[in-house]
């Protein structure tokens, strides 16, 4: 048989002022010569370890410290010893060991029943433990309580609380139980011992009740089925019922998807440019959605709808053009065949949009969106040039009109400058009208190196902004290796024309205007005086220009005619070019 | 802990004995210790990853209290010596003066709460967490007898 060693069963303290630690024997005092058992203690400053000073009053076995001796929240070591040996140690701080004695004085009062008088409620109370001073604060005890039914074998718990009366609801008045109670120290885990057992009995208090052994209960499997019944013969009613109203009321329809602001009618007949203008409001705008047709559509609204055009014209758009992203049809070329040949170089899309460096004129900007794929509706535009001719041209004096006044609104540099273009603008556009075959636009005004041509009634300032934007255009494709020929020989006339515009259109473009300069005449030799042929402020724009390029340094050749020949050159050359064939190009 | 060398009541008696702003001082100075090793102890324990997220907004929540409870005892200490001395009575302790003292005294301890472990420093946190709310309802219930005393 083993020897079992003299252990320290456990310490506690039962109010936080004292402690007291208790042992067992074993079966020592059997087998070897009984020297004193000691229980040895030591505080954490202490040096050596002192003996128990009280081995009686809490019973045999243990060691009671009084408050002399106890300090809280000081590390405690206690050690079972005989002379030669130690039995057992134990280290602790009387804070953790607390173990609060049961409440006393338990009792309960009916609060009151129900009406059948089967169940009833109680209210329990009791006071706490004697010991513990709760009432100066120094002990915070909880409370839990248990209950049962006398017959039965497990206890119900309630949840610990601080307070010392607790109610107990829905007794069943015909049974007896019982009810215990417990505490432990608010911040501890460790119950202190149960109470002793209170009795509640209902037949003490000599109430009346039905002594139903039966259990009424609620009849739930009844509600269910009549409840499902019932709705469902709603449910079949209303989904029969010939009225929309209340069926719409119960089942109401589910909404199909539909943006905030656009009329599904709008778009069925076409009016893009008003639901241009709401999309554009949204972030998230994506002209992915035009195609060819919706662009001819819009084409002929524009006859029906001359007056309604203000900012968003056609016009407009394609002035505007220049706006546009890099990444939109470049190497379009005034030309009746039609010929869309879009080149994109790799310019980053990003740096227009977010630079607004050229864009100090907030309707620029609502241009910019709206039409952010110009670049492929001027593509579609010179394929279908030729088709809806004949229908636009009345509308030719009309809309200039409209692009100008627009374009007076807005917050050019030199206003002045256009106003003085205008009446030259207006007469040309009165003679244009006869000419019936004519493009929708009636002029080339500018021709942007990344291949697109402006079509405009000839804004002066529209040229530099183009150019301006052109070569910004085109300074970025200068890090790939492949770009349009056309590209570059338009920059080169753009750049060395642009060096003759006054500065004062360079002042919202500085930054551009400086890059683009700088970064091309790294491979251009020198820009020399603009050349005649590129147009220049003061030039009135003839009615038709086609481009002819020139193997010059001063590059462009506009030359007037009512049609063009398309330069073999031009067309083929919207095939990449590489850097090298760049350099031999350039002067 | 870093806190052991305060000299705080150890017992029931003792600390009913000390008067009331003495005791108030030691309780600001034990909250003034505990504000920087509390954050320095978040800061060390957000790199633990074996630590479940419930420890580390608990950890936080707790950082927060201990600053709430420290400014809670400041301003009720303010607002018990204006009245204490709009009724006359004699307030022997300064306590705008204890309050700062108590800041210092108690982030001069701080710093050497970097040096203990994990296990030490919760430890010793519930600790001195103990014996602040202990003051606490001593004080409280002297003050104020009647309710939950």
């Amino acid at each position: 048989d083993t020897l079992q060693w003299p252990q320290i069963s456990k310490c506690r303290s039962p109010e936080l002022e004292t402690f007291s630690c208790f042992w067992t024997d074993g079966d020592f005092y059997n087998h070897t010569a009984p020297g004193t058992i000691q229980l040895l203690y030591m505080k954490r400053n202490d040096e050596d370890w002192k003996e128990c000073p009280d081995y009686v009053t809490a019973g045999e076995n243990s060691c009671y410290f009084n408050t002399s001796y106890t300090s809280i929240w000081i590390p405690y070591c206690v050690k079972l010893a005989n002379k030669d040996e130690v039995f057992d140690e134990k280290c602790f701080s009387v804070d953790e060991i607390v173990l609060p004695d049961p409440p006393v004085h338990l009792n309960w009062t009916l609060l009151n029943t129900s009406q059948t008088g089967i169940h009833g409620d109680i209210q329990v109370r009791w006071d706490p433990p004697p010991t513990a001073d709760v009432q100066k604060g120094w002990i915070t005890l909880e409370y839990e309580l248990q209950y049962k039914e006398v017959n039965e074998t497990k206890w119900k718990e309630l949840e610990p609380r601080i307070s010392t009366m607790v109610p107990l609801y829905s007794l069943k008045m015909g049974r007896d139980y019982e009810i215990r109670v417990r505490s432990r120290q608010r911040t501890s885990e460790k119950f202190g011992e149960f109470s002793e057992i209170l009795y509640v009995s209902f037949s003490q208090i000599g109430i009346e009740f039905l002594h139903c052994d039966e259990e009424i209960e609620f009849p739930w499997f009844l509600v269910v089925t009549f409840g499902a019944c019932g709705l469902a013969v709603t449910v079949v009613l209303i989904l029969l019922t010939k009225q929309p109203r209340l069926k719409m009321l119960i089942f109401p329809p589910v909404p199909v998807p539909k943006i905030k602001g656009i009329d599904p009618d709008l778009l069925k007949k076409g009016r893009l440019d008003e639901v241009n203008s709401i999309l554009a409001s949204h972030d998230n705008y994506k002209t992915q959605l035009y195609n060819d047709d919706l662009w001819v559509e819009f084409i002929e609204l524009d006859i029906e709808d001359p007056d309604e055009k203000n900012r968003v014209s056609d016009t407009n758009k394609l002035l505007s053009e220049d706006h546009l992203k890099s990444h939109s049809c470049l190497g379009v070329k005034d030309d009746d065949s039609g010929r869309a040949s879009c080149c994109e170089p790799d310019s980053p899309e990003t740096d227009f949009s977010a630079s607004d460096t050229c864009d100090a004129i907030s309707d620029i900007d609502q241009f910019k969106k709206v039409t952010e794929k110009e670049g492929d509706l001027l593509c579609l535009d010179r394929k279908d040039n030729d088709e809806p001719l004949p229908s636009l041209a009345n509308t030719n004096t009309q809309l200039p009109h409209t692009s100008t006044q627009s374009r007076n609104s807005q917050l050019w540099p030199f206003p002045a400058s256009l106003d003085s273009a205008s009446p030259s603008i207006r007469t040309q556009l009165s003679n244009q009208s006869s000419l019936t075959n004519t493009d929708f636009y009636a002029q080339v005004s500018d021709i942007t190196p990344a291949g697109r041509v402006v079509l405009s009634p000839g804004q002066k300032s529209k040229v530099g902004r183009a150019q301006f934007e052109g070569c910004r255009e085109q300074n970025f494709t200068m890090d790939n290796s492949y770009f349009c020929e056309a590209d570059v020989k338009k920059c080169i006339a753009v750049t060395s024309h642009r060096e003759d515009e006054p500065r004062v259109q360079d002042q919202s473009c500085m930054e551009d205007a400086y890059f683009t300069t700088e970064s091309l005449t790294t491979t251009t030799i020198s820009l020399g005086a603009p050349t005649a042929e590129s147009p220049s402020p003061e030039m009135p724009v003839p009615d038709y220009t086609s481009i002819h390029i020139v193997h010059s340094p001063q590059g462009l050749v506009l030359n007037a005619t009512a049609l063009p020949v398309p330069d073999k050159e031009f067309n083929v050359s919207c095939g990449y070019v590489s850097t090298d064939q760049l350099n031999k190009i350039m002067p | 802990c870093h806190t052991s060398g305060m000299l705080t009541p150890n017992g029931k008696e003792y600390a009913q004995k000390i008067p009331r702003e003495e005791l108030t001082h030691l309780i600001l100075k034990l909250l003034q210790a505990w504000k920087e090793p509390l954050s320095h102890f978040n800061q060390h324990i957000e790199h633990h990853q074996e630590l479940p997220d419930d420890s580390l907004s608990k950890a936080k929540q707790i950082s927060n209290m201990v600053h709430e409870l420290k400014t809670g005892v400041e301003k009720v200490t303010e607002k018990a010596r204006f009245l204490m001395q709009l009724l006359f009575i004699p307030v022997m302790y300064n306590s705008l003066h204890g309050i700062a003292s108590a800041e210092a005294a108690g982030l001069s301890i701080s710093n050497e709460a970097n040096m203990m472990s994990d296990s030490d420093f919760i430890h010793c946190f519930r600790r001195d967490s103990n014996k602040v709310q202990s003051y606490l309802k001593i004080l409280k219930c002297r003050t104020m007898p009647e309710n939950s005393c």
